[in-house]
């Protein structure tokens, strides 16, 4: 199958002036077209860390990180930012949404960075609410909303743009579990669409959705198991 | 407890440091110009107890009349008296002999020097303070000329006639004892001053005295005058005036008050930057504080949280302004604003000390607000969310946004201002030729000597005379001019020479009559225009006072004298058809030497110096000042709020600067993770600048559209300051202001961003 991810030996280091810690250690990792990969693995093995690097927001200190056949390890910043438009969306455990804009504006913003024009923003943006079960909620603002329905939200804004892959980091960290069955339900379903994902979490339940579970340790690839044998 | 706010006060505003830096400095900066400004402003006031005293019709007091009003004086105390004008003399003294000192002497009532004397307080140095018969106080720098270390109290000296020809006053003649030493009484008269009892004769004295607790100044004065007071000087009774010690004009009181509003201003945008500083690090802690309200801390507990910040900061704030009083007292003396070297530093330190006190009174009462909104809000809600404070943070930026739009206009008056004073003084002579020419007064002996040799010195070029003082807008006086029975106003600008009209680069039409001519007159464009029309003009002669004069020609152009402008339209309500210069060589007051192209200044003074000294004692200091010296000195006072506008516009725009950027930076710090979910969401730094800058914009367009137009109304244009200000200077100047702060908006904006597009939004949002 075509591999839209494919790492080799990739090496992230976090300095400061006292000490030098090696978040990743040499990974070597790959995901298919339209996979669901879940990675597994204590607090601090370099989790959060090689999903930021694989969704284009940090930089490896060394190794190769090819996206679509396209090193892009050592992309500028620039380069990332244009590259990640409509191409990665990411879900993150405290759903980070901003709190001025309302849900519709929230679901809105990654099209208004891409220069998508406002009817077609509107439509889109309608159209992914009602997927997500959160149309009567379009003008509310996030305080407002319970905590499975901001992870909507989330989830909504990381899929209005169709992009090829998802990022998710512990997506639902913060839900209960009837919440948390509801957003990884939403997740299975745009993997069966054809949407690539990549999930960081702890949860072994969570996990299970994926077809793949890749295990870290100190900063390397300890397991890889499919869905059938996972550990 | 206390140590623990303290410990949390300091990491937080360490966790800030460069903000920290930033709004200290400014807070300092504000605290620095106003300590000045008001000790300066302390220093043209006198208190308004202050009364002075004068002869009403006559004017000021002479010896015996002062002796008489101070025996019945009703509703006043500390009456005191010193000369109007100070004399010349020469002071021997009497141990080592030869050479004289040339001293100015005064007397002065025999408490004189008990009593304070504005802001300077007591003027004595060392001794005695009263003054007794035949007894001298003189001034420390005389002191030091005269004995060098050793102590001049109880020494004898002997004053004298500069001119040995002529016969001894009641001052001139005699042996005096020093009894002690004295600061200057009037700080811009020579500091070879002395100090002798005063003598109940012909005499004038300035009079003052205070008024006594309990009684006005109208008590006083009807007092006064239910008083027959018999010493006058011509034998009649004379009645006594008393009146506030200062009248201050209109255009005093308007000055003061734009330097006052212009320091305050640049401590206001201090002050602000610094509270906007403190509540925005408040916000940003919004979490903190709610999670402290959980674990117990009731609001007293986080309002002293908040008031260690603001103590620290604002003793970090005063100590830097101490220092910056220090480096910058040393530059002010550079520039020659005397003042500061008659001023201890404490006073200034105790101006700062008090505005300090007020920041810190205003600020604690402002950090009420955020603290009462935290009672009201509910602890879950903040926990989980951040907040955000926008209205507050927004409503300082346009506050903050005004003091700056405030602040630069002052500095578009104060180059404006400037910029029209330069064409005042340069009208006809350049600095150069300001510099070429060297003026004189006559010297008390061998005057016609002396100046017979300066017109042989090979360094001159040529040299004009001219019999008064040139033209003053205070004192000026008019003529009636008469043709046939018709009678018009004209002013005379001087008496003199006409090679005056060369020596100033004055264009002139018509003959050079020599200064031996008399019975002829200048007159300026204006008076010729107005003559012409009169159907009895010939041309030629016409009425002056008393006097026929012939028109001998006319003065092109504006006429300058002494750097002023000797053109009026009315002299009191009596409208002025123009101005004459009269040529008469009688009596010559100023003698003016231009020097040739060539002859360095420094050659030119010590050439007439050494003129000089063949007819004085080298020990005579001799100061030979050219005309642009001249012009500093008479207009010393404006030379001095000259300076201190450029010094506040300088300063101002420090401030504005830093507080824009540092409004910006830490609103770019305290909204990172803002940024990063944009970033995240693809967002890239032109989307996050352009988001970024229009609220600023919008928030600075909306200011300026209010306050620019109000401020040009009320400010600019309203007060009849000639200021030089015209609608298109007025445009002028808000459209650089505006553009300038557009463009600095955009370019702190841009810089914030770029620093913050490279951090890893997902390493903020962890963070956060």
């Amino acid at each position: 199958m075509e591999k839209v991810i494919r790492t080799e030996n990739i090496k992230k280091a976090f300095r400061t002036e006292e000490i030098e810690t090696w978040a990743l250690n040499g990974v070597d990792f790959e995901v298919s077209k339209g996979e669901f990969v879940a990675i597994m693995g204590p607090s601090g093995c370099g989790k959060s860390t090689l999903l930021n690097i694989l969704g284009l927001l940090d930089n490896p200190t060394e190794g190769s990180y090819y996206l679509n056949g396209t090193d892009v390890a050592h992309f500028t910043e620039e380069q990332r930012t244009t590259l990640r438009k409509g191409v990665i969306g990411f879900v993150f455990q405290s759903f980070n949404l901003i709190d001025d804009l309302n849900v519709q504006e929230n679901i809105e913003l990654p099209l208004l960075y891409m220069g998508v024009p406002k009817k077609e923003r509107k439509e889109r943006v309608e159209k992914t609410m009602k997927r997500m079960d959160i149309m009567h909620r379009a003008n509310h603002f996030p305080q407002q909303l319970s905590g499975g329905q901001q992870q909507r939200v989330a989830i909504a804004r990381a899929v209005v743009s169709n992009p090829q892959i998802i990022f998710a980091d512990e997506p639902t960290g913060n839900l209960d579990s009837k919440n948390g069955i509801e957003v990884m339900e939403l997740l299975r379903q745009l993997n069966n669409e054809g949407t690539t994902i990549v999930m960081v979490t702890h949860s072994l339940r969570d996990a299970s959705y994926a077809q793949r579970t890749v295990t870290l340790f100190d900063g390397k690839i300890t397991t890889e198991a499919s869905n059938d044998n996972k550990i | 407890m206390i140590t623990h706010y303290i410990k949390m006060a300091l990491r937080q505003l360490m966790k800030y440091k460069f903000h920290t830096i930033i709004s200290a400095l400014c807070m300092a900066l504000g605290l620095t110009i106003n300590g000045y400004i008001g000790v300066i402003i302390e220093l043209q006031f006198e208190p308004k107890e202050k009364m002075s005293l004068l002869c009403k019709n006559v004017g000021y007091m002479n010896g015996r009349e002062y002796k008489e009003v101070s025996r019945q004086n009703v509703g006043l105390e500390k009456m005191q008296a010193i000369s109007k004008n100070p004399k010349g003399a020469y002071l021997y003294c009497n141990d080592n002999k030869e050479l004289p000192y040339l001293v100015g002497y005064r007397g002065v009532s025999t408490l004189f020097f008990r009593y304070d004397h504005d802001i300077r307080g007591n003027l004595m140095i060392e001794g005695r303070d009263s003054i007794g018969e035949n007894e001298m106080l003189i001034t420390k720098e005389l002191a030091t000329m005269m004995f060098g270390k050793e102590s001049p109290i109880g020494k004898l000296v002997t004053l004298t006639n500069i001119d040995s020809n002529s016969s001894d006053n009641g001052y001139t003649g005699k042996r005096y004892l020093i009894v002690g030493i004295t600061k200057q009484v009037y700080s811009n008269e020579s500091s070879n001053s002395v100090y002798l009892p005063m003598q109940y004769n012909d005499d004038r004295y300035v009079v003052d005295a205070y008024l006594k607790n309990g009684f006005t100044k109208k008590e006083v004065q009807d007092a006064f005058d239910k008083v027959q007071f018999t010493a006058s000087r011509d034998g009649k009774p004379f009645k006594v005036n008393v009146s506030p010690y200062n009248e201050y004009t209109p255009e005093f009181l308007t000055a003061v008050l734009l330097i006052t509003i212009f320091s305050l201003l640049i401590f206001v945008t201090g002050l602000i930057n610094f509270m906007r500083f403190i509540i925005q690090m408040f916000y940003s802690r919004w979490r903190e504080l709610a999670l402290r309200k959980c674990l117990g801390s009731n609001s007293r507990g986080l309002y002293m949280l908040l008031a260690s910040e603001v103590v620290i900061m604002l003793t970090v704030s005063f100590l830097l302004s101490c220092i910056t009083t220090e480096l910058t007292s040393a530059y002010l003396r550079y520039i020659n604003l005397n003042e500061f070297e008659l001023i201890p530093l404490r006073y200034t330190l105790a101006v700062q000390a008090r505005t300090t006190l007020l920041a810190l009174t205003v600020t604690l009462l402002v950090i009420l607000i955020p603290i009462l909104k935290l009672r009201h809000v509910s602890i879950k809600g903040s926990i989980l969310r951040k907040h955000q404070g926008t209205k507050m943070r927004n409503t300082l930026i346009g506050v903050q946004f005004t003091v700056s739009i405030i602040c630069l206009s002052f500095l578009a008056v104060a180059i404006v201002t400037d910029k029209n004073e330069r064409s005042f003084h340069s009208e006809n002579l350049t600095i150069k030729e300001q510099e070429r020419i060297f003026c004189f007064h006559p010297m008390t002996r061998n005057w016609d000597e002396i100046r017979q040799e300066f017109e042989k010195l090979p360094e001159v070029e040529n040299f004009a005379y001219c019999e008064r003082e040139g033209f003053s807008m205070i004192s000026y006086n008019y003529q009636e001019l008469y043709i046939d029975n018709d009678t018009l106003y004209a002013h005379i600008i001087a008496y003199g020479d006409p090679r005056y009209f060369e020596l100033f680069n004055i264009p002139m039409n018509g003959k050079m009559v020599t200064g031996e001519e008399e019975n002829y007159i200048y007159i300026d464009k204006k008076l010729q225009q107005r003559l012409m029309q009169e159907e009895n003009f010939d041309g030629t002669i016409k009425s002056f006072g008393e006097q026929k004069y012939s028109i001998a020609g006319t003065i092109e152009g504006d006429f300058f004298i002494d750097g002023q402008m000797a053109y009026v339209d009315y002299v009191g309500e009596r409208p002025m058809a123009g101005a004459v210069f009269v040529v008469n060589n009688n009596n010559p007051q100023n003698f003016y030497y231009r020097i040739k192209e060539g002859v360095s200044v420094k050659e030119a003074r010590e050439a007439f110096k050494s003129v000089i000294y063949k007819f004085f004692p080298k020990s005579i200091e001799v100061k030979v000042k050219t005309f642009k010296e001249k012009l500093e000195l008479q207009y010393r006072a404006n030379t001095m709020m000259k300076h201190l506008s450029y010094i506040m516009a300088g300063i101002s725009i420090i401030v504005v600067v830093l507080s824009i950027y540092s409004t910006i930076s830490l609103d770019a710090v305290t909204r990172q993770k803002d940024i990063a979910i944009r970033k995240i969401n693809g967002a890239n730094k032109r989307d996050i600048a352009r988001h970024y800058l229009l609220p600023y914009l919008a928030i600075y367009g909306v200011t300026f559209a209010v306050v620019y137009p109000l401020l040009a109304n009320l400010f600019l244009l309203s007060i009849d300051f000639n200021f030089g200000f015209t609608t298109n200077t007025i445009i002028l100047c808000g459209a650089i202001q505006f553009i300038g702060t557009i463009i600095l908006l955009m370019a702190v904006t841009w810089h914030k961003i770029m620093l913050i597009m490279h951090v890893n939004p997902a390493e903020v949002i962890r963070r956060e």
